[in-house]
Parts: C-alpha cells; sequence; structure tokens
C-alpha cells in the first residue's frame, strides 16, 4: 500500500454541513475551521434559508442556531420533518445558551441529535461534525431530570446512571450538575465520558464507598441540604479551572481536575474489587492509573505518601495473586509436612513415610523395628514432602499464581508497584487556573479555541490571500511566564497594566501596523507580508526594546507561525 | 664437640652386622616402608584412564553441621567444573548457625537442587545418608563443605569407573593452608607422601583403603547394596572396608585435585589424629577382625595384606620406638643420642628422595616451598606422630574412646556402645 493510501484512509470522511447561523463572527469562524478539516460549509442566515437549503440539498450535518430573525431553530427543523418524513434526515445539532430549557422538553429530544452550548467551542464543533454517526438510525438525545429519583426537589439537573448512558450525552456533560449512580455496573465508562470527571457522584447504591462524593443510598432528611452544598462546592471549583483542563482528554490532568473539585486528595483504600486491590476516590478504573498519578508527581503538580507496595502478574499486571508454597520439582502445591526420622543404630535418615509399615516403624535399611524414641530414633527435622512427585524439600519454592491469567511467577521475581496517596500542590492549582499556558510557549502548539475571534476572521483572511498570492503572514503567540508572580506580588491591576503597556510598544514597533490581539492567559499578534524567518531574526532586539519600557519583567516569549502551520 | 666426633668415628668403624644391631627400627620399620613406597610407585605401571567423559547422572551430596562460612564457596567450586554436576543435595545437619538459611537461598537462586535441614544434629553417616537417599545420580560424589576443588576435579574422579568392578573412586585431597603455621606445613608434606604418593602406590596394587569423605564418589548401586555410611566414626574406611568386602574394586583419582584445611594447631591436630587412628583400630580389628581369620567366611588375603601392613607399620612401629630408644638408653647411655641423630639423618635422607618422588607425582603440591620444611618433617613423622598413634591405640585399646567421640552424637553412641 503506498504511503498516500494510508494517508486518505486517515483523513475523517469529508462531511457537508449546512450551519444555520445569524452571527457573521460566529459563521467565519465556524467556516474557518471546518474547511480547514476538509469539510463543506454552506451557510444561513435565517431560518427560511434554511429550509430552502435543507430542501434542495442533502446535508450530513446541520448545526442549528435556536434563535434566528425569522422562525426559531426548533420550528425549522419540525417543519422539514413533517414535510421528509421518508427520506433521511441529516443530524440535527442545536446550538444554544439554555441548554436546561431545551432538554426540559421531551419533544426536543426526539429532535435533536446533539445539544452543544454557547459560547461556541470551536474545537468542539469540529469534532462533532467529524465523529458524528450520520448513517445510524437516529437516537434520541436523553431528556433529563424527567426519571423520578430523591432529589427531584433540588434545583439541579442530574445526570442518572447508567440509564441516561448512550452515545449522544451532551459533550462535556454542559448543563448537569451531578450523576446519580443507579448500578456499580460500567462506570469506567461514565469516566471516560468528558465532563465526568467534574462532577459530583451521588451513590444510591450504597456500594461505592469513598468512590462517591456522597452516598445517597440511606435517605435521611438533611440529605438534600447536603446535596445541594456538595453540588455547589464542585460548581465553585469548576470555575476556578481553565478550559484547556476542562477540555483536556489527558488522563492526568482530567484527574487533577477531579482531585481539586473533589476536595484536593487522592486516597486509595486496600479492596479486592478491582484486579489492582486497590480503589481510589475516583470513578475511573484503576488499571492504567499510575501512569497518569506519577506524570502528576513528576510535574509537582501532586504531593505523594507512600501508601502501599503490590505485587501483581508480570503478564497481565493483576494484582490478585495466589500465594502458594509450592514444590521444587514438579511446581504442585499439594504439599504434605513430615517429621525426618533417624534411626541411630545404623545411621538411616529419612522421611517418616519411609519407615511407616501399618502401625510400625521399620527402618527401611536395617529392617530393625524402632521401638523407643530418644533411644533407638529421633525425629531430628521437619521436611514438606510433594504428594504429587513424592520430591522432598526443607523449604518449598514461595511463588504467585494469577487469579485472572493463570501466569506462575517465582515471589522474588514478581514485580511490584508502589501505590501512593496525593494531595494537589499548590503548583497543580495554578496549573488548573492557567491551562497550557502555563508550561510557557514552548509546549504551546496552535489551537483555535484560544484565540479572540477578531483574530481568527483575519487570520482566516490572511490565509485566504496566501492560497491565492502566496503573500506570506506570520501567527505570533505571546506568553507571559512571570505574570502570575507579578499578579500575587504587586496584584491584578499592575500586572494588566504591564502587560498592557509591553502590547503597546509591541504594535508601534512591528512595521506594517500588526494586529494585536489580547487573549485571556495569551496575546497575539498578526503580522502580514512578511516571512516568518525575517521577522524572527528581529523578534529578539523588538522583545528587549519592549522588555525596557515596563517597570516588571513579564518574561514574554513569543512562538511563531507561518502560514505552512495554519494552512497545513 | 670431641663426643660427637668420637661418636661419629664409632658409627663409621662399625661392620654392617653390627650397624644391623644398632639401628634395627630403622632397618625393620622405616627403610621397608620407603622401599616399598618406591618400588610400587616407580616400578609398577599407572592405571591408563578412558579418556571419555562419564555419561551417567552425577549428583554431589554434602552433609555439614554449622558450615554457614564454607558451603557457598564449596558450591561455586563444584558449579564451576569442567563436568558440572547434574545434581547437587545440601544437607544441613542439626546447624547452630545460619547454614539452614545460607542453603535455603542457594536454592532459591538455584544454585543446589535441593536443600534438607534438621533441627537436631544426627551426624555425618546420616546427614549423607540422608542426601544420598534423596539425590537421583547414578553415582554419588560425597564431599565435604571446607572443601574445594580444581576445574577438572569431577571429571576426573569420574573416569576410573568406565571400569564397571570400581564401586568407589577416591579423590586427592592436598592442603590449602599450608603456609598458615609449621604444624600445617608439615601436613603440606605428609599429605603429599602419603595421601598422594602413598595411595598412588596403592592404586596400582589395589590396595587403596579408604575413601575419603572429604571427596570420594561411589557408585549408588554399590553404595546402597553396601547400606551406605554406617553409625559412628571413621565412616569412610569403614564403607570401604565392606565394600571391599563385596569384592568391588576401589580406585584413586591422583588428578581429581580437591584441597581442604588441615588443623593449623598441635593441639587441633592431635584431636584429628587421635580421632582418626582410634577409629582405625576400632574398625579393623574389632568390627572387621574377621577379614583377617582365615577361618572366617570373609577371609581375603588382599585384606589380610593391607591389614598386616597396617599393623606392623603403624601399630607395631609406633608401639616397639618407646622400647628401642629404652634399650638404646640403658645400653649405650649417652651415646644413645648420637645413634638417634644418625638414625634420623638417615631418615631425612630417605624423606628427601620419597619427598622428591612425591613432588614429581603431585605436581599440584608446592613442594618447592615446602622443601625447607623437610627436616622438621622428618622428625615429626618419624617421632612425634608415632608417638601420638601409640597413645591413641593405647586410648582405644583400653578405654575405647572411640566410642565416646564427639563427632558423633551421644545418642547414637549410646545405641553402638
Amino acid at each position: 500500500m503506498a504511503p498516500n493510501d494510508v494517508e486518505v484512509q486517515d483523513r475523517p470522511e469529508s462531511r457537508s454541513v449546512l450551519l444555520v447561523e445569524d452571527s457573521s463572527v460566529t459563521q467565519d469562524i465556524v467556516q474557518l475551521v471546518l474547511k480547514q478539516a476538509g469539510h463543506s460549509v454552506l451557510i444561513a442566515e435565517t431560518g427560511e434559508d434554511a429550509l430552502n437549503f435543507l430542501a434542495a440539498e442533502a446535508f450530513d450535518v446541520v448545526l442549528m442556531d435556536f434563535h434566528l430573525p425569522d422562525i426559531n431553530g426548533l420550528e425549522v427543523v419540525k417543519t422539514y420533518l413533517a414535510n421528509n418524513t421518508h427520506e433521511q434526515r441529516p443530524s440535527f445539532v442545536a446550538i444554544t445558551g439554555d441548554i436546561r430549557g431545551l432538554l426540559a422538553d421531551r419533544a426536543n429530544c426526539e429532535i435533536f441529535d446533539r445539544v452543544v452550548p454557547k459560547p461556541l467551542d470551536i474545537d468542539l464543533i469540529c469534532s462533532l461534525v467529524e465523529t458524528l454517526d450520520i448513517s445510524r438510525e437516529k437516537q434520541v438525545t436523553p431528556q433529563l431530570g424527567n426519571r423520578s429519583h430523591p432529589f427531584e426537589d433540588l434545583p439541579f439537573t442530574f445526570l442518572q446512571w447508567p440509564m441516561d448512558s448512550g452515545h449522544n450525552l451532551i459533550p462535556g456533560l454542559k448543563g448537569i450538575d451531578a450523576i446519580l449512580v443507579h448500578s456499580v455496573d460500567d462506570l469506567s465508562l461514565l469516566w471516560q465520558q468528558s465532563g465526568a470527571n467534574l462532577l459530583p457522584i451521588i451513590d444510591l447504591t450504597g456500594k461505592l464507598g469513598p468512590r462517591a462524593d456522597l452516598d445517597a443510598a440511606a435517605l435521611r432528611l438533611e440529605d438534600d441540604e447536603r446535596t445541594a452544598e456538595i453540588i455547589n462546592h464542585f460548581s465553585d471549583r469548576h470555575a476556578e479551572i481553565h478550559p484547556d483542563i476542562i477540555k483536556s482528554s489527558d488522563p492526568a490532568d482530567r484527574i487533577l481536575a477531579r482531585l481539586h473539585v473533589s476536595g484536593g486528595t487522592l486516597e486509595p483504600l486496600r479492596g479486592g474489587t478491582h484486579r489492582s486491590l486497590i480503589q481510589w476516590n475516583l470513578i475511573a478504573d484503576s488499571d492504567g492509573l499510575e501512569g497518569a498519578i506519577s506524570k502528576l508527581e513528576s510535574e509537582g503538580f501532586l504531593e505523594t505518601s507512600f501508601f502501599e507496595r503490590v505485587h501483581h502478574c508480570p503478564s497481565c499486571k493483576s494484582a490478585r495473586l495466589l500465594i502458594r508454597e509450592e514444590c521444587h520439582a514438579c511446581g504442585s502445591a499439594h504439599l504434605k509436612e513430615e517429621t525426618y526420622l533417624h534411626h541411630f543404630r545404623c545411621a538411616y535418615q529419612g522421611p517418616e513415610s519411609d519407615f511407616r509399615e501399618g502401625g510400625e516403624l521399620v527402618c527401611p535399611k536395617c529392617r530393625r523395628t524402632l521401638a523407643h524414641f530418644g533411644q533407638d530414633y529421633d525425629r531430628p527435622g521437619l521436611t514438606v514432602k510433594c504428594n504429587s512427585c513424592a520430591d522432598l524439600t526443607t523449604e518449598p519454592f514461595i511463588a504467585f499464581l494469577c487469579v485472572d491469567c493463570a501466569t506462575r511467577t517465582p515471589a522474588d521475581a514478581a514485580p511490584t508497584r508502589d501505590v501512593v496517596s496525593g494531595v494537589v500542590t499548590d503548583t497543580g492549582r495554578a496549573y488548573l487556573k492557567s491551562g497550557q499556558a502555563f508550561f510557557g510557549a514552548t509546549r504551546q502548539t496552535l489551537r483555535f479555541a484560544d484565540m479572540p475571534l477578531e483574530l481568527i476572521i483575519a487570520l482566516n483572511k490572511a490565509a485566504s490571500r496566501f492560497n491565492e498570492t502566496q503573500a506570506p503572514f506570520v501567527l505570533g503567540y505571546i506568553a507571559y511566564e512571570n505574570i502570575e508572580a507579578i499578579r500575587s506580588e504587586h496584584g491584578a491591576r499592575q500586572a494588566a497594566d504591564a502587560r498592557r503597556l509591553w502590547l503597546e510598544n509591541l504594535q508601534q514597533l512591528l512595521s506594517d501596523q500588526p494586529l494585536i490581539a489580547k487573549g485571556t492567559t495569551h496575546d497575539f499578534f498578526l503580522q502580514t507580508g512578511v516571512n516568518r524567518a525575517d521577522l524572527e531574526q528581529r523578534l529578539d532586539g523588538v522583545k528587549r526594546r519592549c522588555d525596557s519600557a515596563v517597570r516588571f519583567d513579564l518574561g514574554a516569549r513569543f512562538s511563531t507561525f507561518g502560514p505552512e502551520d495554519i494552512t497545513g | 664437640m670431641s663426643g660427637v666426633s668420637e661418636a661419629l668415628d664409632y658409627l663409621f668403624a662399625q661392620s654392617f652386622a653390627s650397624f644391623l644391631a644398632l639401628f634395627w627400627f630403622v632397618f625393620i620399620f622405616e627403610i621397608p616402608r620407603y622401599l616399598l613406597l618406591f618400588v610400587v610407585t616407580a616400578v609398577l605401571p599407572k592405571h591408563r584412564e578412558i579418556e571419555e567423559t562419564y555419561r551417567g547422572r552425577v549428583s554431589v551430596v554434602i552433609a555439614g553441621h554449622s558450615e554457614e562460612e564454607s558451603i557457598e564457596k564449596c558450591i561455586f567450586a563444584l558449579r564451576e567444573q569442567s563436568r558440572p554436576p547434574d545434581e547437587l543435595v545440601v544437607v544441613s545437619d542439626g546447624s547452630s548457625d545460619r547454614m539452614a538459611a545460607k542453603i535455603s537461598s542457594l536454592l532459591r537462586k538455584s544454585l543446589i537442587d535441593a536443600a534438607h535441614s534438621t533441627q537436631l544434629r544426627s551426624g555425618k553417616s546420616a546427614g549423607t545418608n540422608m542426601a544420598a537417599r534423596l539425590c537421583t545420580g547414578n553415582i554419588i560424589i560425597n564431599v565435604d563443605c571446607d572443601c574445594s576443588f580444581d576445574r577438572h576435579a569431577i571429571r576426573n574422579i569420574l573416569r576410573p569407573f568406565a571400569d564397571r568392578d570400581v564401586a568407589a573412586v577416591c579423590g586427592a585431597i592436598l592442603p590449602r593452608n599450608t603456609h598458615r603455621s609449621l604444624i600445617a606445613a608439615f601436613q603440606g608434606i605428609e599429605y603429599m607422601i602419603s595421601i598422594s604418593l602413598g595411595k598412588q602406590s596403592a592404586d596400582r596394587i589395589g590396595q587403596v583403603t579408604c575413601v575419603s569423605g572429604a571427596f570420594g564418589a561411589f557408585r549408588r548401586d554399590a553404595y546402597e547394596a553396601a547400606g551406605g555410611l554406617d553409625a559412628g566414626g571413621g565412616e569412610d574406611l569403614d564403607l570401604t572396608l565392606r565394600l571391599r568386602r563385596s569384592g568391588w574394586r576401589i580406585r584413586f583419582a591422583a588428578d581429581a585435585q580437591c584441597y581442604t584445611d588441615v588443623p593449623e594447631t598441635r593441639a587441633a591436630l592431635v584431636a584429628q589424629r587421635f580421632r582418626w587412628e582410634r577409629d582405625a583400630v576400632r574398625l579393623r580389628y574389632r568390627k572387621h577382625v574377621d577379614m583377617m581369620n582365615p577361618f572366617s567366611r570373609r577371609f581375603r588375603w588382599a585384606e589380610l595384606a593391607h591389614e598386616a601392613e597396617f599393623m606392623f607399620f603403624n601399630v607395631l612401629g609406633a608401639a616397639v620406638l618407646p622400647f628401642y630408644i629404652f634399650w638404646l638408653i640403658s645400653t649405650y647411655g649417652s651415646f644413645a643420642f648420637i645413634v638417634l641423630l644418625a638414625a634420623q639423618l638417615g631418615l631425612l635422607a630417605l624423606d628427601l628422595t620419597v619427598f622428591l618422588l612425591a613432588a614429581s607425582v603431585t605436581p599440584k603440591a608446592n613442594a618447592f616451598r615446602l622443601f625447607p620444611y623437610l627436616v622438621g618433617y622428618s622428625v615429626f613423622n618419624s617421632v612425634y606422630m608415632r608417638f601420638i598413634r601409640l597413645t591413641a591405640y593405647v586410648q582405644e585399646w583400653i578405654f575405647r574412646s572411640s566410642y565416646s567421640d564427639s563427632y558423633v552424637p551421644n545418642k547414637v553412641h549410646k545405641v553402638r556402645g
């Protein structure tokens, strides 16, 4: 197979998308991102237009803003469905700021395949378009809050597990306040659900123990209050976390975020339910957590202390090991303890079974009957006899037999792993608050989601121009390594002023009036008509002059990206 | 000085007959012994060994009491062999040190194949018998914990088993610690002459009578048919005698080299030799006395020959020596010392000859380094050791001391009388 074929196979399938959206900014961004990813995008600004397009063309996905100038999104879809009952319909994705309002009506849940919250997350839209199963029979979006549960009176939306499980949960579980667990089966699937790591787990089964944040199996009057308190606490902590981490699929990030919202400690417990014999205060599967935990430890985000050393199977990593005393010769565990007999007169010494003849003890060497203990014979020691192969030994082998995969390992060869407990450190909390920016520009990859909208639009135009005329441009990414330190030492206002001043200087120093855009943790510039290599030569000098103009050392760092990084 | 020169004049003036009358002890008990050694070794041809490596299964059994320090070195030396044993079985016989834990750890590291420990001491015989019972080889090699071996020792000790009539082969043992004391250096020469040269000559005439417990190999069926080692001391001599009695051939492998530590102090040497000599007397003249009785069913000329040789040179030689000295002094007064000195000088010349012969047939012994001790050895061997032997024989004949030897546990002594 040629390498090109592989590439083609690896690319997601190109999809036709209808975007029904009245905001030109949103139109531009979504169009830019989806086109870059190889999808075709048609834009309808009104409900009327949308219905016309839908009548004329077949789409894979329709991204439908709820609030349109003429008829609302729901009406558009209903009208379309009323007129096209037999045809294969596109997947409808609702874009709304009021998820709860939308989901409260069961009818809506049957119409839309997905609901995406506003403000729009570009990465989410892109992945949704690519991953939606458009060929499958449409599933019904779960209707939340309608099943009966003990907390119906509380003003919260609950995800009920596993009844609400399925492939069409709202991405990131937005709009959901807590998870009610009715069954402990498949909890690792729940953990894999994006956003599930940030919600309180309320246990209705009474079996989750420390893995749940609230055991609601035996309800008491004060539980409502306690539940509300926990949900609010999670919500407060959730708000502190940077969107990078909230959206991250890295297991280490997800655990760190979970630890932060649930109280900041990682607590292992010994228990037989999981094959690792360790259960954490997480609903995640215990397998493979060590990697993520040691990553957090090495980054300094988690301060750990030793909890337990666990032997595990070298083949399947299970810690459910049967400890066996085994025969050296045949490996059987069918052993029996016996005493040695020493016949003084002829110096024969062997296990008692050598001597045993019915009720008598007869020396196998000289055939004398041993009559008197201490005078004819004694028992100088113990031996272990294998009932399978009759081998004798003083000390049997100790080996472990894996209960899960039956692999046999000598005790001293069984690998071990150390289980630790942990507390989220100040560094860990700083990382949770600042997201990827915490690492500085060096680890940064280009992410549209971080960029201010006006920059994305300008970037789109620059990219189009590059495609037509090869006019070069450079996108600059500015990270401030010391901004957190300045903020905590001199206050937020001083830090913001310094950053603003630095940025103004940059604007003046770069020629041709670059576009300067302010982000939350980073700032950006877009310089057109210049090569990346040429600009990079000047940037050091520019940075020094900007640094000299402000009081504080912001620790500013540039990362630059050329057209090839953005359009490629 | 004048006394000495007078005495020498007197000696040189003697006729052969009167010379013989003066030095009869030397002519009866010393010269034939040396001559026998010399003639047999120099004249009779060596056995031609088959070069082929032994193909059967070979087990090494080691029974030790509180040998924590030495067991590991011994095992490593055995694992270094050009023909490694197929099985290593170690018994810790009621050790009071950490030998049991040590052999368990060797087992866990797969350096040995079986480790057995008893909490009560049963003695070397019972321990070795148990190890032999638990091992699986066709050849059982019995070694002491404090022994180490040249790389080809096992290969070479197995060669004589190509002859199906051979039941046991004795390995060549040399002291390792000859540099540690004068007593040890003397034993270095003694082992060269009596064990290396002596057993080589005995091997030529089929008269190897003791397969040492420090390094000896046994054909399993012969070992089992003989009932293994018997209770009580001198078990190695006893088993060899019983195997000989059953018609088996016993061999000595001069190139199967093993090293051991010999006693470094006079007291330790005396204790060891007391034990050996007492056991020899007990076994030869009590337990197996019927082998010398022409009317016994078990009588054999070959056994009578070596028993007579032992009786004459070892027992009588030691017993007569005090009488000879007494006779000299009573007859010649102070002149007796000159006679003894002259006799000793004569013995030294014989010792030198035998030493050179022993050195030539024992290349592994560091003869050059031991040479300066030869003068001292001559006195040590002909006078000192004879008195030790004599004391041991008297102890055994009168007090039956071997029956209370601490080498054998008391519980065994009680039964065996």
